[in-house]
């Protein structure tokens, strides 16, 4: 790792504002950088130049006619790829929608769009956001910037590489149970699952349509919050938006974390986490504690419940939701001598081997004499994992303390055979995806390999700025924020 | 869970399974499923489900038509012939 160069999206934002011409200019830059990079990381399935361009172009004749061009005014964004774009691919990182063009935007794409962001392009996934390490995209897999040896994590993975390796300054993930928050930690950059109801799911791919959730991933909480200020706020397409006023969440960033108390549960230290993941969070601590922080020990005593819960019930959803790819409204079809064969055939044509298997998971957990001794239970004890965080922060603890993962970025095709083991990758992200509640990945410090560690925060119900101040106040704090992976450090990053 | 177990799965989910697939899902769903098998041994006889993942108001739109998506948007990627119709793949094959 290297010092860098860091372009924040406001001054990017500046730029933009300032400049009569120029714009379309510094977009092909992107883009051009885009190309010479992504060869080697695999972060975008789909780059838009035309829609680029041309957006560029509107942002400049809005600055030439002193009308206003935005929040996000020229900054480049770019897509995970299970959001609805309109007349660019969506394909989920599927062959089963290869080839797919919604007619409409996804009301995220639509506010960023309307705020003056430049999509650049669509974001390498696991196939349907089914997954950790952004290996199951059935396109390629995605390589983390650190150590093209090492998965990005996933399921944003394409989302977390591009923006560490510099193409872009941000990109919009999604999360069902961390899927922004591993892959930003495991790539170093910070990853902000929002309240769910925060951010409309309208024109998401619906994986697990109780958990998903939209949100950013940027290299600073400063960026984030920018982001989260234009994409956050009540939608009425999407009837499980949150009725809430949306803050100002650049003014939160200045909040710090001075006599908040911040708490550790012991549970996320139990069993399986790095030593080095464990000494970084312990320095991160130290700094949360200069800052003015009280550090206090907690309890999430049904923690370990969280995997199994999370499995069942996000796979039996998506059982259901996956039932709409049969062949005969989107995308990929296989023809057979008969409509049942049709279905059987282009779903195992169709769908990859772990969107297979969590269907199949899914189709069991709900099927006639296992439903209650699974998916039922597993609802009961989502309350119980609910009820543990609403016991700590009604106990006076603003913040929940843990790693992101229990280990940083593990090597390409390590767990891939191993199911299981996949699932169990996710242990630290998914209580707070059963509870709904907010989160945060921020960078922390490096493994002995290079490789990045990120610390999560958990807030209450819509507390984004509470996360959005403590991570801010943590990188101003800490070196972090100016490494870069080495192969790229001689340009200058964000566009 | 027995290789029947799968086959059967596989029929309620529409997914063709091969013989070969059917031996590595069962070994790999068995596993799984009796991973997930821990959360028996907590009581939750008290326990109501969760309702919905917040418990925020999240307040329905009036239940008023309004207007669709056009037609263009809609049929952006299909083909059309020469009298009009929408071109669509077949279903089931040609005999």
């Amino acid at each position: 790792m290297t010092p860098r160069k860091t372009i924040g999206i406001g001054e990017l934002v500046e730029r933009a504002r300032n400049e009569r011409s120029g714009l379309v200019t510094s977009v092909r830059e992107t883009l051009s950088r885009i190309a010479a990079v992504d060869e080697a990381v695999g972060a975008f399935l789909h780059i838009d130049r035309p829609g680029a361009e041309e957006s560029a172009l509107r942002i400049q004749l809005a600055v030439s006619a002193a009308r206003d061009p935005g929040l996000l005014a020229g900054v480049p964004v770019g897509i995970k790829d299970n959001l609805a774009t309109k007349g660019q691919p969506t394909t989920c990182g599927s062959r089963m929608l290869e080839g797919y063009f919604p007619p409409y935007d996804a009301t995220v794409v639509r506010r960023l769009k309307r705020a003056g962001a430049i999509i650049v392009g669509k974001l390498n996934m696991d196939e349907f956001g089914m997954g950790s390490s952004s290996e199951y995209s059935a396109f390629k897999p995605v390589r983390n910037p650190w150590n093209p040896d090492r998965v990005p994590g996933g399921s944003s993975g394409g989302a977390a590489a591009a923006v560490a390796a510099g193409m872009i300054p941000a990109a919009i993930g999604t999360d069902t149970g961390g899927s922004i928050r591993q892959p930003a930690s495991f790539c170093g950059v910070v990853g902000l699952k929002p309240t769910y109801g925060r951010v409309s799911r309208y024109g998401l791919v619906a994986f697990a349509s109780s958990l998903d959730t939209p949100g950013p991933l940027c290299r600073t909480a400063r960026d984030c919050a920018l982001i989260l200020q234009a994409i956050a706020g009540h939608d009425r397409r999407d009837s499980t938006s949150v009725a809430e006023i949306v803050p100002d969440y650049l003014a939160a960033l200045e909040r710090g974390v001075r006599d908040k108390t911040i708490g550790v549960p012991a549970e996320y230290f139990d069993t399986g986490t790095d030593l080095e993941v464990e000494n970084a969070l312990r320095r991160a601590l130290g700094v949360y504690e200069k800052l003015g922080a009280k550090i206090e020990r907690i309890s999430l005593p049904h923690t370990k419940y969280a995997v199994p819960a999370y499995y069942i019930l996000a796979n039996a959803e998506a059982s259901s939701n996956m039932a709409r790819y049969d062949g005969t409204r989107f995308g990929f079809r296989a023809s057979a001598a008969d409509l049942v064969s049709s279905y059987a055939k282009t779903r195992r044509l169709g769908f990859g081997p772990e969107v297979k298997r969590r269907i199949l998971l899914g189709t069991y957990v709900l099927s006639a004499g296992y439903k209650e001794a699974y998916y039922s239970r597993a609802r009961r004890v989502q309350t119980l994992i609910q009820r543990d965080f609403e016991t700590v922060f009604d106990g006076g603890v603003d913040l929940v303390f843990t790693p992101s993962s229990p280990f940083p970025a593990f090597p390409i095709d390590e767990k891939v055979a191993d199911p299981l083991a996949m699932y169990q990758a996710d242990v630290c992200t998914l209580p707070a995806s059963l509870a709904g509640l907010p989160a945060i990945s921020v960078p922390c410090g490096f493994s002995d390999d290079g490789l990045p560690i990120g610390l999560q925060l958990i807030g209450r119900s819509m507390a984004e700025a509470d996360l959005l101040g403590a991570a801010e106040a943590y990188q101003q704090a800490t070196p972090w924020l100016e490494s870069i992976p080495s192969q790229w450090s001689a340009r200058e990053v964000s566009r | 869970m027995e290789k029947e177990d799968v086959r059967r799965i596989g029929v309620l989910a529409h997914i063709e399974l091969t013989e070969e697939e059917l031996e590595v899902l069962t070994s790999q769903l068995s596993e799984i499923i009796n991973y997930m098998s821990v959360l028996r041994e907590i009581d939750i006889a008290s326990m109501p489900r969760l309702p919905r993942t917040n418990q925020l108001s999240c307040p329905l739109r009036s239940d008023k038509p309004e207007p669709s998506s056009g037609f263009v948007d809609v049929f952006l990627d299909r083909q059309i012939d020469d009298d009009g119709c929408l071109l669509v793949p077949s279903v089931v094959a040609a005999k």
